[in-house]
């Protein structure tokens, strides 16, 4: 697949998203051992949580979006 | 003597070749009217300096005195009057009162100011070259990848600035917000409440806080020790134009280029100082002492005026940066001679007292800090109190004393902590750029000019690179940002505009002419030009695949609700001109759901669903932005928001009436 899964853009190298989602997806990765260490979350909860704050980024909404309409990991 | 006006810059540039082609690196200067069709209004005004143009025998060039002003006089003179520049004579003033204006006329100076009009006009030459030729590239590579002709522009500092706000966007959208607490802690001191502060400020994980929170509960604290400090606040430096768009918006709401409108209008007045200045300092040569006496002819600033004469010190504080053509933006003292719009009062009124509070005295503040100690913790109770208003008291209402006082402690006081509890937080992404805060960031990349800045910021927004009034970047603005900086990063590069902007500074310092630096940028130039022609392709290819994404999130609102298949979108009739949602079910299945839309304004869909009756809602963006759904002519809420409006504008109304009673 050559566009990304979400918004249809060119995919980046070696990658199934587009170089902007690619980077919320990174971002949101990153941050999971910070949300675990700070509450004691799995990952499901942890994109619920996300997802459902105020600062959380339009890209980062819509990578969670993808990750659960597939199979609820980033791979 | 005859005095002739011009209205701006009544000469442009325009190619010596023909074709909406590039590269196009040659042009001439010509009437402006020949380039611009709406500029009807200088046709008239060229006729007349050239019939009044006859047996001069002196030229006096009296324009602004900046690069912009001295070319406006440059070009009036050699192309409208046909006269020799060599011999003309030039007028310098700071303010248009007539004394100063006597002045000046006076000790007008013997020559124009070559360097100032040679680095004007290369300033619009290389801005010219960057801006025609790289629009045209993006333009045709568009038109060669898909046969539609949309203009797309760019320009030498329209790139960088909009590098600046997709970094900015980036950020926003690829931010996760992270979990944090904070302790919340109410004690009672000898019958008074006190808010105090846990020592650590954010705690990263939750059962820490539950732990603090446990140990605190139902305890009592002791005071261990008070410190206090004095904190001396100097008056605030007198205004340069960013300095007082800065403040303006900041207590207006005034973007950028409008306070720059208000304050040349009030300069025109001859209320004001010249407003396109660099400086935050007040030369000895103002009169502080008669503008202060003039002030206090005005019944509204008497009062203040008299105390800051009655004080004695008339020495203004000054600021750090300077500009050698003109001063910090000062009030004249002149009475307006007609009555000032409610903006004009605003601008006019932050000018005045910011001009009271350069001969204020310092203001002295206490900052005061209890430390309680309960067992292991440590918490803090803080105050602040005013102990001499200084500047302050003339800078009203456009600082805020925030004090907070502290009822008397001394060590060894218990405190006891009637409530704790922990307060869950997260992280917030970095804020989106304002037009105060976009300008403020383009003067400290030193890109662009005080006098251009601000229109640079309304054109990133004016050209659909981005949404609403919070610098959103639009699909629009991605698409040129990713072609750009996948093809041309060069376009995007601050460093690389910077450059182009010391070379001009260097021909107004004399260090390089004019020519050296055009042929310089003719060379870039040409190098990304190659660029762009050697992979035309693939530019328009990226261009137009993002444009098709603008045009679908701009026009598709959303879901049918009556055939639940196909998608409404906003479509203009080709018989009236005028726009409605349709559905694009229209055609194939006969879906004939429509709604009307307001004719006025930019529409843009948002994604959310109407609180009354679940329709889709759109934004319409004009000088008042506004939100409704597009039922909008039908929707409950909507009836209710009218009358509403209905009630307001009846009180508002009963409310003059009873004013003008009295």
């Amino acid at each position: 697949m050559t566009e990304c899964s979400i918004c249809g853009r060119p995919n980046a190298v070696g990658v199934r998203l587009c170089q902007y989602h690619q980077l919320a997806a990174d971002n949101l990765q990153n941050e999971y051992d910070v949300w675990a260490n700070a509450m004691d979350i799995d990952w499901d909860s942890y994109l619920d949580h996300v997802y459902a704050t105020e600062g959380a980024g339009r890209w980062v909404r819509e990578v969670i979006e993808h990750i659960k309409s597939e199979n609820g990991s980033l791979e | 003597m005859i005095i002739v006006y011009a209205l701006g810059h009544l000469f442009e540039l325009r190619q010596t070749e023909k074709g909406w082609k590039y590269p196009r690196l040659s042009a001439e200067w010509v009437p402006r009217y020949e380039v611009d069709k709406k500029a009807t209004g200088i046709k008239p005004i060229i006729h007349l300096i050239k019939n009044l143009s006859k047996d001069i025998d002196q030229y006096v060039i009296a324009t602004d005195l900046d690069i912009e002003g001295s070319l406006i006089g440059y070009l009036t003179l050699v192309y409208a009057c046909k006269a020799d520049a060599g011999k003309a004579k030039r007028m310098m003033f700071s303010t248009m009162t007539k004394a100063e204006l006597e002045r000046a006329y006076d000790n007008m100076s013997n020559t124009l100011n070559f360097p100032m009009i040679e680095a004007g006009a290369a300033r619009h030459e290389v801005d010219w070259l960057y801006g025609i030729n790289l629009t045209r590239a993006l333009t045709l590579a568009i038109k060669e990848a898909s046969g539609w002709f949309k203009i797309v522009s760019t320009g030498r500092v329209q790139g960088p600035t909009l590098a600046l706000v997709a970094q900015r966007d980036q950020s926003i959208n690829t931010f996760v917000p992270t979990p944090y607490w904070t302790i919340l802690t109410l004690g009672v001191h000898n019958g008074h409440e006190l808010e105090l502060e846990y020592s650590k400020k954010r705690i990263a994980v939750k059962n820490e806080a539950l732990v603090i929170v446990d140990e605190l509960k139902g305890k009592s604290g002791t005071v261990d020790g008070i410190n206090s400090k004095k904190n001396t606040q100097t008056p605030p430096v007198p205004f340069n134009l960013s300095g007082l768009q800065s403040e303006s918006y900041r207590h207006f709401g005034f973007k950028p280029s409008r306070t720059l409108g208000i304050a040349q209008k009030l300069y025109l007045e001859a209320l004001i100082s010249y407003p396109r200045t660099g400086s935050q300092k007040m030369p000895s040569s103002i009169n502080v002492r008669e503008v202060l006496e003039n002030l206090s002819k005005h019944k509204k600033y008497a009062g203040l005026a008299k105390q800051v004469i009655a004080a004695g010190n008339l020495t203004p504080v000054q600021g750090k940066k300077d500009d050698p053509a003109h001063p910090a933006i000062h009030p004249t003292g002149a009475k307006p001679a007609k009555r000032l719009t409610p903006s004009e009062t605003k601008v006019y009124d932050l000018i005045v007292r910011r001009f009271f509070a350069l001969f204020g005295e310092n203001a002295v503040k206490e900052s005061i800090r209890a430390d309680i100690s309960c067992g292991e913790h440590l918490l803090y109770a803080r105050g602040l109190k005013i102990l001499r208003r200084g500047w302050m008291d003339y800078y009203e209402p456009y600082v805020k004393l925030d004090e907070k006082i502290l009822p008397t402690m001394t060590e060894g006081d218990v405190v006891h902590l009637e409530s704790v509890r922990e307060d869950g937080r997260f992280t917030s992404p970095p804020p989106r750029f304002n037009p105060s805060s976009l300008l403020k960031i383009l003067e400290k990349e030193n890109l662009g000019t005080k006098a251009t800045r601000s229109s640079i910021v309304d054109s990133v927004k004016s050209r659909g690179y981005t949404l609403g009034d919070k610098f959103e970047l639009s699909t629009l603005g991605y698409a040129l940002h990713e072609t750009l900086s996948q093809y041309v990063p060069k376009i995007l590069s601050a460093e690389f505009t910077r450059q182009l902007e010391e070379e001009m500074q260097d021909i107004l310092e004399g260090r390089l002419d004019r020519e050296q630096v055009l042929s310089h940028a003719r060379e870039d130039l040409k190098e990304l030009l190659e660029v762009f022609q050697s992979q035309e392709e693939s530019i328009g290819e990226t261009l137009v695949s993002g444009l098709q994404r603008y045009w679908k999130e701009s026009e598709e609102i959303g879901l049918c609700p009556k055939c639940r298949v196909g998608n409404l979108v906003i479509i203009r009739s080709p018989k009236t001109g005028k726009r409605f949602v349709g559905c694009t079910q229209y055609k194939e299945g006969g879906c004939d759901q429509t709604f009307p839309l307001p004719q006025k304004g930019s529409i843009q869909p948002l994604n959310r669903e109407c609180p009354h009756c679940g329709h889709h809602m759109i934004k319409i963006s004009g000088r008042r932005p506004w939100e409704t759904c597009v039922n909008w002519t039908e929707c409950p809420g909507r009836q209710d928001d009218l009358r509403e409006l209905e009630k307001r504008r009846e009180k508002a109304a009963k409310k003059r009436e009873g004013a003008s009673d009295d």
